[in-house]
Parts: C-alpha cells; sequence; structure tokens
C-alpha cells in the first residue's frame, strides 16, 4: 500500500505499532510459556529424588524421621527449591528453613502446579506429589521470571510509542517520496493549457507505476492536442476555402458597380448580391469565432477597467443609436467597479443586447440598462418593452441561429447574435440569462461576470 | 508607389495587380514565401501585402524575418485567416495593417495610401481641412474659427477623416478603429456618428456634403 493522504500514514502507523505490540507480546508469551515448562520439568526431577525416600515411610509418619529422609536433598538444593510436607489432613510435618514463616497452602485438587503469590519471597511455582501417606509440596521462584515480566512492560511502554512516532514519520517521508512524481506531473498538468499544449509532463525513471501514469497523461495530452490542432486547422482551413471565393465575389461585384457602363437594370441585382455576399461572411466570422471559442482557441486580450467608464461610454453610443430610430435609453445604475475583461468583446455583447432591444421595442420605447457591481459580480441587465419571448422558447434562445423574429425582417442577423454573447461571457467566465418581464411586456437579459474588487 | 503583393491565390492576385496598376502602383506578384524572400531582398517596396497562408510557410515567418533584418517598408497583412489573435500577433510582429478577406478593394486600395503616406510624412499637431481646424496637442475643433465641442467618439472620428483626407473610410475601418469592435456591430453605429458630426460642422443652411457617402463602403472626407 502506498500511503497518499495524511491519514494513509495514520493507518499505516497504527498497523505497524499493532503489529509490533503483537510481536512482542506473542515473543513474551513464547518465553514465559518456555520458562514455566523448564520450571516444570525441575520440580517433576527433584520429586523424582525426593520421593522414593518417602515411599516407605508408615502413617502415621513421623516429622522427625521425614526430616531425616529429607535432610540432605533440601540442604543441597536449598538455592533453588522450597520444600514443605503435609499429611493429607493438612497438618505440616515438615517445613524448608528458606520458606521462612511463609506457609505454603495446599493445593486443592490433588496433584497440580500452580504460580502463587507469596511475600515476601514473591512469585513462587508450586508442585504438589503424593505419596501414600504424605503430600509433598516442592516450590520454585519465578524472581527470574518477574524480573523478564518488568522489561517486558518497560519494553513495551517505552518502545510502543517509539514505533509509532518512527512508523508515522517513515510514513510521512515515504508518501513525500512517492508523492513527489505525482506533485511533479500535477504542476506540469496545470501548467499546459491551450497555449502550451506542445509541453509535456516528465516521465519519473524506471518502469514504476508511476511512470506508466506520466506515459498514460501524456498519451492524453497528445490526443488533446490532435484534435485542438485538428479544431484550429478546420478553422484556418474553412476560412480559407470559404472567404477566398467570398473575396473575389466580392471584388468583382464591387467592380461590376463601379462600373458605369453597368445598366441600370442590373444594378439592383448586383447590390443585392453584394449585400449578401457580406452577410455570407459575416455569418462565416461569427461561426468560425463560435467555434475558436468552443475549442478554447479565442484568447482573450484582457485589461483592467473601470466598469463605469466603460458603460458610460457605451450609453452615449446606445443614446444615438437609439434616437436616431426614434427610441430612447436610460442607464438607470452605473456603478464604479473595476473589472478585468477583453473590452472589445465585451462592447461587442452589449451592443448585440442593445441592437436586439431596439429592434424589439415598439415605438417611443425605452431601453433600460442597469451596471452593478456587488459581491464580486458586475452585473449587467438590459430591459425592453418590445413583446418579450414565448415562454417555450426561452430556454433556446441562446441556441446557435435560433430566431426569435422571422428572417425575413431587416437587421435580424443569423440568430447568431444571443449564441456569441453567451459565449464571450462564459470566455469572462460569467453566465447570462434571460427572461420575459414580469412588471409589463418586454423581455430582459442579465449577465454577470466575476470581478476583483467593488472600488472607485 | 511600388507594391510586393504576396498572394497565393490565383484570382485574388491577378485581381489585384490589375486593379492597382489601372491606379498606376507598380505591383509585383510573389505567389509563395521563397519568392517573397527573394524579391523582397533585391528590390525597394513601399509597401507589402502580405497573405498569411502560403503554399510554403506562414506568412507570419517571413514578416518576423524581415523585421528581424530591419526591412523598414510597411506590411499589410490581407488574410482569410481573420481570427483576433492572429492580428494581435501579426501587429506583434510588426505589420502596419491588417484586412480581412472578403475585403473590398476600395478599402484595401484607402488603406495602402495611407501606410505608405504614414511613413514618409510626419506625425502632424495640427490637421486642417476647409476651414475645420484640429489642434490634437490642444484637443481642440474649431470652425472657421469658431470652437466646435466634440464628445470623445466624435472628436476620435474626425481625427481619422482629417488623417485621411479624399480616402474612402469604410464602415468597418472605422468601426475597427473608433470601438475596436471585432466585426459589424448589427447597428448603424458610424452612419449615426457620421450624421452627428455633419450637424455640427454645417454651415448654415449649406448643403456642402463635407462627408460624402460611398455606396455600400462607407464615407469619404471631402
Amino acid at each position: 500500500m502506498i500511503p497518499l493522504r495524511p491519514s494513509h500514514v495514520v493507518y499505516y502507523a497504527a498497523v505497524v505499532t499493532l503489529t509490533v505490540m503483537l510481536a512482542v507480546g506473542a515473543g513474551f508469551w513464547f518465553i514465559r510459556t518456555q520458562m514455566l515448562t523448564g520450571n516444570d520439568f525441575l520440580l517433576d526431577a527433584e520429586s523424582e529424588e525426593i520421593l522414593p525416600r518417602l515411599t516407605h515411610l508408615a502413617a502415621p509418619v513421623d516429622a522427625g524421621k521425614l526430616e531425616a529422609a529429607l535432610h540432605e536433598d533440601t540442604e543441597n538444593d536449598e538455592a533453588l527449591f522450597y520444600f514443605q510436607v503435609h499429611e493429607p489432613s493438612g497438618k505440616v510435618l515438615y517445613h524448608s528453613p528458606n520458606l521462612g514463616n511463609v506457609g505454603l497452602t495446599d493445593l486443592t485438587g490433588g496433584l497440580d502446579k500452580r504460580t502463587v503469590d507469596l511475600p515476601p519471597l514473591g512469585l513462587l511455582r508450586v508442585a504438589e506429589y503424593h505419596t501414600p501417606t504424605v503430600h509433598v509440596q516442592i516450590a520454585m521462584s519465578l524472581r527470574n521470571f518477574q524480573s523478564i515480566n518488568d522489561t517486558f512492560v518497560r519494553v513495551f511502554l517505552l518502545g510502543v510509542p517509539l514505533v509509532a512516532v518512527l512508523s508515522v514519520g517513515f510514513g510521512l517521508a515515504l508518501r513525500h517520496t512517492t508523492l513527489r512524481p505525482v506533485r511533479l506531473m500535477q504542476a506540469a498538468a496545470r501548467r499546459i493549457s491551450a497555449n502550451n499544449l506542445g509541453e509535456r509532463i516528465v516521465v519519473p525513471p524506471g518502469s514504476g507505476e508511476m511512470a506508466a501514469l506520466a506515459r498514460l497523461l501524456n498519451e492524453m495530452i497528445d490526443r488533446l492536442e490532435k484534435s485542438f490542432n485538428h479544431a484550429k486547422r478546420f478553422t484556418a482551413d474553412v476560412s480559407h476555402e470559404l472567404l477566398t471565393p467570398l473575396s473575389i465575389i466580392r471584388l468583382h461585384t464591387e467592380r461590376l458597380l463601379n462600373d458605369p457602363e453597368l445598366p441600370t437594370k442590373y444594378h439592383h441585382s448586383a447590390e443585392e448580391q453584394l449585400q449578401e455576399t457580406l452577410r455570407l461572411a459575416e455569418t462565416l466570422e461569427r461561426l468560425l469565432m463560435l467555434a475558436k471559442a468552443d475549442s478554447s482557441a479565442l484568447s482573450l486580450k484582457l485589461e483592467s477597467i473601470s466598469t463605469a467608464d466603460f458603460v458610460g461610454q457605451f450609453a452615449e453610443d446606445a443614446h444615438l443609436l437609439a434616437e436616431s430610430r426614434g427610441l430612447k435609453v436610460i442607464l438607470a445604475q452605473n456603478e464604479a467597479g473595476t473589472a478585468t475583461i477583453d473590452q472589445g468583446w465585451m462592447r461587442q455583447v452589449l451592443f448585440n443586447l442593445l441592437s436586439n432591444a431596439l429592434r424589439f421595442s415598439p415605438p417611443n420605447g425605452t431601453v433600460t440598462f442597469f451596471s452593478k457591481c456587488a459581491d464580486g459580480k458586475w452585473a449587467i441587465e438590459v430591459w425592453d418593452e418590445g413583446s418579450g419571448v414565448p415562454p417555450n422558447r426561452l430556454n433556446d434562445i441562446f441556441e446557435r441561429f435560433v430566431q426569435i423574429t422571422p428572417r425575413a425582417e431587416p437587421g435580424s442577423g443569423a440568430g447568431l447574435g444571443l449564441a456569441i454573447c453567451k459565449s464571450i461571457v462564459e470566455l469572462h467566465q460569467g453566465c447570462i440569462t434571460a427572461r420575459n418581464r414580469t412588471d409589463r411586456s418586454g423581455f430582459m437579459v442579465a449577465l454577470s461576470i466575476p470581478i476583483q474588487g467593488q472600488n472607485t | 508607389m511600388k507594391i510586393l503583393l504576396v498572394e497565393d491565390d490565383r484570382k485574388i492576385g491577378q485581381f489585384v495587380k490589375k486593379g492597382l496598376e489601372e491606379v498606376a502602383c507598380g505591383t509585383t506578384w510573389a505567389r509563395t514565401c521563397r519568392e517573397a524572400r527573394e524579391l523582397a531582398g533585391k528590390n525597394q517596396f513601399d509597401v507589402i501585402i502580405l497573405d498569411l497562408g502560403l503554399p510554403d510557410g506562414s506568412g507570419l515567418e517571413l514578416l518576423t524575418e524581415w523585421r528581424e533584418r530591419k526591412l523598414a517598408c510597411p506590411v499589410l497583412i490581407l488574410s482569410a485567416r481573420h481570427e483576433v489573435d492572429d492580428k494581435i500577433t501579426g501587429l506583434n510582429l510588426g505589420a502596419d495593417d491588417y484586412l480581412t478577406k472578403p475585403f473590398s478593394f476600395g478599402e484595401l486600395l484607402a488603406r495602402l495610401r495611407s501606410l505608405a503616406r504614414r511613413h514618409t510624412g510626419q506625425k502632424k499637431t495640427l490637421l486642417e481641412h476647409r476651414g475645420i481646424r484640429l489642434d490634437l496637442l490642444k484637443h481642440e475643433a474649431a470652425l472657421d474659427g469658431e470652437t466646435v465641442t466634440l464628445t470623445q467618439r466624435e472628436y476620435a472620428l474626425l481625427e481619422f477623416f482629417l488623417q485621411n483626407p479624399a480616402r474612402v473610410l469604410t464602415r468597418t475601418q472605422i468601426a475597427e478603429k473608433i470601438w475596436d469592435c471585432h466585426f459589424d456591430m448589427e447597428t448603424n453605429l458610424v452612419d449615426v456618428y457620421v450624421a452627428k458630426l455633419r450637424g455640427k460642422l454645417r454651415r448654415g443652411a449649406e448643403s456642402d456634403p463635407l462627408f460624402q457617402s460611398v455606396r455600400g463602403v462607407g464615407y469619404k472626407l471631402i
């Protein structure tokens, strides 16, 4: 498992610590079992030495004879064993001197081995053997065992936290090292945008999973670059293949129109031809613009501008245009703010919205503009007094080639105006919406784009 | 005016060459980058018309090369690759003007003339034409000695006309210059402004046109 997130490091450390705890515990358990087995073996061996000396003793056993029989052994093994002999009834017949005044309790249940704590002797391993007349108890000190036990507790208390700390540290270091290529890839991937699709992620050495991942990402960028170039190529080809013949048509038509020998009856036709050529070129140019925006190949010339100045200047043009058509434009609100925009394109958006609004306005109608800067957004609204849009068409008016007015109406364009507005606003990370007015008949388009701050 | 035309399309090339020669502009036509490189190296031209999509390379490479070699001749880019970023790239690389296809011959000629003149003449600070005076330093306009108050846009428009007297200025050319708009704004904004300017520069009831309308193309200051 490769620790990837900080929480993974915690899991990793917990698993390591737990494993160490289990290993130490199992080791201790094993040593303890071994020691006890060894002790029990020694106790049995001692009993085999002692019991034959006691079998001849007949009941009731005399304490003096018993001591005489045991004397040799008990004195020899005084350093290692403790002895106590009692009658089956419980009366103590012999008590080895090294026990002092500590009495070994009778072990119930006959032959048995037990570990008992008898201060001040500490832990003792006691075994009991029976002859027909007496019960013999032999005990061994577990002092060594006790010290191992203490050591274990110390090791456990000190070692486990140490292991925990070390494994967290090791886990973090491992995470850092294993994630380094990922971080490099991240940085590289972030650098690669529409403008430098030629760049690639550096493949880490070796054939590990990171290298495979880097290669995979690079293959993906390859494909992206290819389709991106394809889109660019396509627009360039379309431009060239269609705009070149259009140029030729325009050049010749204009030549015809400028020729005084052109019969008057053909004049109108030539003019129509010129106008339609220009309209076709215009539509083509809009489509190319949309295609470029779609493939994010359109770059904006971003500048920081004062929204109040920008809208104010636009309003001046708007007043004149409206006036020339017997309509009125009101700039109802123009708040100060600073926005980073491509002025040419944003002006295009405003002119598109204005010309739609003017086109739909009834005679003597008013088009109202609002420009507000609040909550990190620059919001512009355009209200007209036309008949609005049928509710079922509201959803698709920003789609391409959607006409609200009959196509034959002059100046209705190709139905790309709002699609272009949407595209431009979205290139500015903004959004655009439209609805019918509720206070009266009319239409309202609202757009908003993020800005840095609200100031003067 | 000696012109180098770099254009790979046969029909456009023929038309432009013939048209330019009709108005007494000696024109040499190069169809490839290689030809253009050779011709520009050997001859002196007043203006170069450069198409971007050439069969053996990009016109932009050619332009970079020329500007690196300090070729001072003004360059007008004429291309179907009208996309805005190309326009910016072209102008950054040292192109002097940009005309997109489909173009009007009248507009091409007007721009060529203004380019050639821009390179010979100095920048004036006082523009005068038939009693109209524009002081570029003081930012003041006057008609027959009397000050005329103009808005920012009207001033810019008048300056553009006065800098190009007797030349046809197309609507696109004007819109691009004054409003920095990428394509037709679906409006008659240019006409509205010319009408405003006409009104402010009218002398009494005289019907002197001053800004002559050129049908289908634009206006001319006469």
